[in-house]
């Protein structure tokens, strides 16, 4: 199976040209991959092995690594969409969780 | 009852906020056909919070998805649990948002995740689900007539404890990580100085097997063991 990310980097780019898209080359392509993603401050880390998919994760710098990915997908398509979610403009704005609503459009 | 989770991110992090909300001794505001009214209470009568689990700090944030409940103050928390279950199967088939109104059940519950379908909108429906659940779990009081159970089972030479399938459910609901059982020979439960196996070896165990003190299960329902005749052998229902 080939090493789906370099694909996956490329539309990424072309779909959000503000983020910065960084692919650190491995020593075995054919096996493990891995990009980062940043939006401001936010780091989403993207990783494909040939039997986990295309995992994708929001890294919290408080914390360890998390044990699973956020989101274990297959194709491009499915992985592209995740990253829109995360990536792409939000209707709403939460509030402050104490009185007010949960959320009001932003 | 309102309780929500959301998906947010701000310029510096991303992650899951949950709430909950109560309506106390009022009634929720309900639909012409006698649901609850989830988008009337989650605009306009949220109620007032009562929890709350947050990995973003709350406040003009961009919601990226949510996962909503809303229903009478006095419905079972293992109904909410079952209700959410249920709908995991639907999620990525059904076009979204979308707000489900689950026949027989006094509850609304309404799923949106922007730019997600399919199997990627099953996984956000689960995670948002998870954390959901762990709010509701997590620091909600349970009635002291529900408490964790486990089962003792003995063999030729040793005592086996495992969780009922309900309580080993809430365990993992509630962030915990039980164990599947704990086996104890019966020499080593006879040098605590007893026949059988005694209560402080059943304490220490049972914090072990479910992965926290004993305090909390005692917090959360209280603890028992089963005999495999379903005689109660040991309980610790209040502190």
């Amino acid at each position: 199976m080939n090493n789906p990310l370099a694909d996956l980097e490329e539309r990424t780019r072309a779909a959000f040209p503000a983020v910065s898209v960084e692919h650190h080359p491995t020593r075995a392509p054919e096996r493990f991959g891995i990009i980062d993603i940043r939006q401001g401050d936010r780091l989403i880390a993207v990783m494909w092995t040939p039997d986990d998919g295309i995992c994708i994760t929001e890294v919290d710098d408080d914390g360890v690594f998390d044990d699973t990915p956020d989101f274990v997908v297959r194709p491009v398509d499915e992985a592209l969409q995740v990253l829109t979610f995360l990536l792409g403009a939000a209707d709403l704005n939460d509030v402050d969780g104490i009185d007010g609503p949960a959320r009001k459009a932003a | 009852m309102y309780a929500g989770a959301q998906r947010v991110r701000n310029r510096e992090r991303g992650g899951i906020n949950a709430f909950l909300y109560s309506h106390g001794s009022s009634s929720i505001p309900k639909t012409a056909t006698g649901h609850p009214n989830l988008e009337e209470v989650a605009t306009h009568h949220p109620g007032q919070l009562v929890q709350a689990l947050t990995e973003v700090p709350p406040g003009w944030n961009d919601v990226l998805s949510f996962l909503d409940v809303a229903a009478p103050e006095t419905i079972a928390i293992p109904e909410v649990i079952l209700q959410l279950d249920r709908l995991a199967t639907e999620v990525s088939t059904v076009d979204l948002p979308k707000t489900w109104y689950p026949p027989g059940a006094e509850i609304a519950i309404s799923f949106s995740a922007r730019n997600l379908s399919g199997e990627p909108a099953r996984q956000e429906y689960d995670a948002l689900k998870r954390r959901l659940v762990h709010l509701l779990t997590r620091d909600h009081v349970v009635a002291a007539d529900n408490p964790f159970d486990a089962q003792l089972v003995k063999s030729s030479d040793e005592f086996e404890l495992m969780w009922t399938p309900a309580a080993k459910e809430r365990l993992l609901a509630a962030g915990f990580h039980p164990a599947a059982s704990l086996r104890v020979a019966y020499d080593v439960a006879d040098q605590w100085g007893k026949s059988g196996l005694p209560g402080p070896l059943v304490a220490h165990s049972l914090a072990a097997m479910a992965g926290t003190d004993l305090h909390e299960l005692v917090r959360r329902g209280g603890v028992r063991v089963l005999s495999e005749d379903g005689a109660i052998v040991w309980q610790r229902l209040s502190p």
